[in-house]
């Protein structure tokens, strides 16, 4: 298929009114004369954008927004949860009186909220800069919190830390004590051979003339026994088997005996179940990975002095 | 030659003026209060596609592809009329959808937490005493009984003044087990579970080791229109009538 074009098309038209206003023909007084209306205005455009106040600015509020302060948006939904929170009706329904009143106080605060920033409120008001350093940690946060770990990413993970995830231990122990006797006393060693021999803890105390200390009551976690009896007695109680009881264990107020009525140590327990803590756990280490980085980053790029008589 | 010119030209016309009323579209999308606009079916039908975009791209992989959650991993079912947060309505899924739960900005939902009762402080922010293992099984078999299944009953009535009294429970749940929607605490009387079937070791789990479910929220990765048309989406699983095309009018 050839195309054909008129051959008054590549004859230059004349530099007359007509000849520029003719499209048919080439013209190059037209052609320079467009080139520069249109260098022209662009200039001008980027002129009044560099060195106005303002800046570029838009006339047109965008959907989204509301208002614009000084160009800065005023989020249409935050101001819809304003309504409802304040007036308890759905942003349609308010009257242009709760309308008027929410965006009033919207912009009262976008207005002074940018007179803060003119007068470096920041680097003035200690309330405002610890609320900027929280926020900026919450930012960091949220953005770890973006990422969604894949299956695989969560048991390598799981993997890695595997002691973390057990079951909660737990026992049921009976802490009797001879008060003022020592812990070498051969009555405590005969008592504890009759708990281990299978006699009841009652049954022991009220024999050898033990009493309860009252530290543990029935059936506790582990880190709850641990509370109540103090590290020391706790690990030998932890030590001890289902019906074990321990040697007479020398302490400020007496000797103990522990009589282990059930213990159930914790057991590790598998991915799938501990699936929430290991995306927990998994989060919060990129959490504070991230922060670590933003904080090199930061440092890396500013331009810190620091007096001489500190360095 | 002339007829091609004209082709071309008509071509580029409709091109302009499908993208002017599909950009005139979103602008009304967004505009519109948005529990207003499940009602406005043109709206709804330009939106859902959309919506369902963003949704496969950014919640599927928690909530899956049909948005019915996952209870093992303590993701809701968005297609039920159970609502964590909120009553369900497009503004409540939206401000999810924007600022997430517990996602770290300052807008997201995060007044409470389930405390992990099996630890020395069950919440960082209340003053709640642990509770033993004993306490734990009577709660979970006063959560039992209060769902009409049968229970021990002694062990429910000890429960039960755990949950009313020192368990601190009734705070976030509400004495009478109805949870809060306001702080995202769920019913315990549905027999619809969050976290697991409802079994007994799955409430157990739950009391000895709490809850803090996490929803990132979208607000720096989502324009005003994919956070609109995804909370529109996500309404019309649990609303099917919202989601039907445009009929005649």
């Amino acid at each position: 298929m050839s195309s054909q074009t008129s051959p008054a098309a590549h004859r230059p038209a004349p530099t007359t009114l007509e000849g520029l206003l003719d499209l048919r023909r080439a013209n190059t007084p037209r052609t320079f004369f467009l080139l520069a209306l249109g260098a022209t205005i662009g200039l001008t455009l980027a002129g009044i954008g560099l060195f106005t106040a303002k800046g570029t600015s838009t006339f047109i509020v965008p959907a989204e927004d509301v208002a614009l302060v000084n160009q800065h948006p005023i989020n249409r939904t935050d101001y819809d949860a304003a309504i409802r929170s304040l007036f308890g009706v759905n942003p349609s329904a308010a009257t242009p009186a709760q309308r008027r009143q929410v965006l009033d106080d919207m912009i009262r605060e976008e207005l002074f909220v940018q007179r803060g920033l003119e007068l470096d409120m920041p680097s003035v008001d200690p309330d405002v800069r610890s609320a900027l350093v929280s926020a900026v940690e919450a930012q960091v946060a949220a953005d770890a919190l973006t990422k969604q770990p894949t299956d695989a990413e969560l048991r390598a993970y799981y993997i890695q830390h595997q002691d973390k995830y057990a079951s909660f231990g737990v026992m049921t122990v009976r802490d009797l004590v001879a008060a003022g006797k020592r812990a070498t006393d051969p009555q405590l060693l005969q008592a504890a051979q009759a708990l281990r021999q299978g006699v009841s803890p009652d049954a022991v105390a009220a024999r050898f003339g033990l009493k309860d200390s009252g530290k543990v009551s029935g059936e506790e976690y582990y880190f709850a026994a641990r509370i109540h009896l103090g590290d020391g007695l706790f690990d030998i109680a932890r030590a001890l088997r289902n019906g074990g009881a321990s040697d007479p264990i020398a302490q400020p107020d007496g000797a103990h005996i522990l009589a282990m009525i059930r213990n159930v140590a914790p057991q590790p327990i598998a991915f799938e179940q501990a699936r929430e803590q290991v995306l927990d756990d998994y989060r919060r280490a990129a959490s504070a990975r991230l922060e670590k980085g933003d904080e090199v980053f930061l440092r890396k790029r500013a331009n810190i002095l620091i007096a001489k008589d500190l360095q | 030659m002339r007829s091609a010119t004209f082709a071309g030209l008509a071509l580029c016309a409709a091109i302009v003026a499908l993208t002017a009323h599909a950009a005139a579209t979103r602008w009304r999308v967004v505009k519109a209060d948005p529990d207003a606009v499940a009602a406005d079916a043109r709206l709804m039908a330009f939106a859902l596609p959309k919506g369902r975009a963003v949704y496969a791209a950014h919640c599927a992989a928690c909530h899956q592809a049909d948005g019915r959650g996952d209870s093992a991993r303590g993701v809701p079912n968005l297609t039920d009329a159970d609502w964590l947060y909120g009553s369900g309505q497009v503004s409540d899924i939206q401000r999810v959808v924007e600022s997430g739960i517990r996602s770290g900005l300052k807008t997201s939902w995060n007044l409470a937490v389930m405390p992990a009762y099996a630890s020395p402080t069950p919440s960082a922010t209340e003053k709640i005493a642990p509770l033993s293992p004993p306490d734990v099984r009577d709660v979970t078999e006063f959560l039992v009984w209060i769902e009409r299944r049968s229970a021990d009953g002694a062990a429910a009535a000890r429960g039960r003044d755990i949950f009313e009294g020192r368990g601190g429970c009734y705070d976030c749940h509400g004495v009478d087990a109805h949870g809060d929607p306001g702080i995202g605490a769920p019913n315990l009387t549905d027999n619809i579970w969050l976290y697991g079937d409802g079994s007994r070791a799955w409430i157990e789990r739950s009391i000895e080791r709490g809850h803090h479910g996490v929803c990132p929220g979208g607000a720096r990765r989502l324009n005003a229109f994919q956070s609109r048309a995804v909370a529109l989406y996500v309404y019309s699983l649990s609303h099917p009538s919202n989601a039907r095309p445009a009929g005649p009018t």
